[in-house]
């Protein structure tokens, strides 16, 4: 469920499974509250300013609510990876929620324009001057060419290889 | 609130140095210096397929070094004539009916080394492995991979000769695996006799005197700070450089801001929209290279990279001018 929660967010999930998802958030209220805390860690990514109010007061009164565990305890290896586990893959899933927070903005556009390929095939590509202009400016300063020499130059060239095939 | 933000500052640092947690083995780092010597060091001479999606085509390439001078010349053996003609810093580009374009590597190395930054740029954004070896070309080649950190870029694999380094074979891959496009040498000579009748000798651009230059010869370019900035800068990618350059043969200054995650890079240029009938706003993509073009107020945005179309969409979305009022 957690993972089609952020594929969603991803706008990665296909129209029928976002669907079924919704679905099951509207009737799932601990899907609701994921659902908003995802949302929530990326607005606290985003803008940290800008938290509610009670935000930090309730975190600290939990943090201190937490039971502080002295006891030894048999297991001590098996727990601490788990938790180091467990601390990565938040880790991991903030990271990812604020590469997320960054998507939004551009993702339907770019859903829209894979899913016109006809927008994407090299015939298309504008093949006057100009163009050619700016992919050899670029190319003067691309890293790519530090290891591939004049062979990136071929994205160059070949421009003028597909207005000779039309 | 202090505290606060001193919890936040350690969770990002811990985020951070999550993130770098797997270190460059010194063997990978090696041979990256390796492949980035090999391509400007060796002399060789050879033929090489490049596919896009369901276009296919062969050129003929070959490098000298001849002193303090690095030579280059590609040839396309489809269709049209088609020839760069590469000496140091020096580009020139015929097309078809001789049209000669002229460009000048701006910044380009004359002894070429992997810089500390450019290392730690390329590690903070790709997880670069070395996988099996292989057969390339009938040469033993030592294969790397460079795994994305984010979707932001494309994945890379790139196969190099195990003796010199030269790079033999490179794909480019996408986030589901699929490969945009990819080149690879099907004969290759390294060393040895290698014609080299082509050789520019001097640095005058007398060669395009059978066509009409596209560019001024000699693109001019100066550093700039336009005051044109990129606000949404897609993680992991550094300004490089910002010149004032003529680009199209005309006199009107356009500004290149340059980015560069350390193995991508991606170029905005702003100019004046003035009359350009051409100007089609949109995407447009060419193997692993997407063009976005924007009219922004009276300017004319293209933004190209060798990144995902998200990413030159996300920077072309964000360009604002930050400067004084014009």
């Amino acid at each position: 469920m957690k993972q089609n929660i952020s594929t969603l967010m991803d706008g990665e999930l296909c129209a029928d499974e976002a669907e079924v998802l919704l679905g099951k958030i509207k009737l799932h209220p601990e899907a609701q509250q994921e659902w908003l805390h995802y949302h929530l860690i990326g607005d606290a990514l985003r803008q940290p300013d800008y938290l509610p109010n009670h935000m930090n007061a309730t975190f600290f009164e939990r943090l201190h609510a937490e039971p502080t565990v002295l006891a030894p305890h048999t297991q001590r290896s098996s727990k601490a990876s788990f938790f180091a586990l467990s601390a990565a893959a938040s880790i991991m899933a903030m990271a990812f929620l604020a590469w997320v927070s960054v998507q939004v903005v551009t993702e339907p556009a770019v859903q829209q324009a894979q899913q016109r390929p006809s927008v994407l095939r090299p015939a298309n590509f504008p093949t006057n001057d100009s163009m050619n202009d700016y992919l050899l400016a670029h190319q003067e300063f691309s890293p790519s060419t530090d290891v591939r020499g004049a062979s990136s130059y071929i994205r160059t060239v070949s421009v003028k290889q597909t207005v000779a095939g039309q | 609130m202090l505290k606060h933000k001193i919890i936040l500052a350690v969770w990002l640092l811990l985020a951070a140095s999550c993130a770098l947690a797997d270190p460059l083995m010194p063997d990978d780092v090696s041979w990256l210096k390796k492949m980035v010597f090999a391509a400007h060091q060796t002399d060789y001479s050879g033929t090489f397929i490049y596919q896009s999606g369901s276009y296919v085509e062969t050129s003929r390439i070959t490098h000298l070094r001849d002193g303090e001078n690095e030579h280059e010349r590609l040839e396309g053996l489809d269709g049209e004539r088609s020839e760069v003609i590469r000496k140091n810093d020096q580009v020139w580009c015929y097309l078809g009916d001789s049209k000669v374009m002229v460009a000048k590597r701006e910044g380009a190395r004359t002894f070429p080394a992997l810089l500390p930054e450019q290392l730690a740029l390329l590690q903070e954004n790709y997880v670069i492995r070395h996988s099996e070896d292989d057969r390339v070309a009938g040469f033993h080649a030592h294969s790397i991979i460079f795994k994305p950190r984010d979707k932001m870029r494309y994945s890379h694999k790139m196969w190099a000769h195990s003796d010199t380094g030269l790079l033999l074979k490179a794909v480019v891959l996408d986030d589901r695996d699929h490969v945009i496009e990819q080149y690879a040498f099907t004969q290759l000579n390294i060393g040895g006799d290698i014609d080299r009748k082509w050789i520019v000798q001097n640095k005058s651009t007398d060669r395009n005197a059978s066509g009409s230059a596209v560019s001024t010869p000699g693109v001019r370019t100066l550093p700039a700070e336009s005051g044109w900035m990129v606000y949404a800068l897609p993680v992991g990618f550094k300004k490089i450089t910002e010149v004032s350059r003529n680009l199209h043969g005309s006199q009107q200054p356009v500004t290149h801001l340059v980015y560069s995650d350390g193995l991508a890079g991606i170029s905005v240029f702003i100019e004046t929209l003035g009359e350009k009938p051409d100007a089609k706003p949109g995407l447009y993509s060419k193997g692993a290279l997407q063009v976005f073009i924007k009219i922004l107020d009276a300017n004319l945005l293209t933004v190209v990279g060798e990144v995902p179309p998200r990413t030159v969409m996300q920077v072309a979305e964000s360009v604002r001018y930050g400067g004084q009022p014009k």
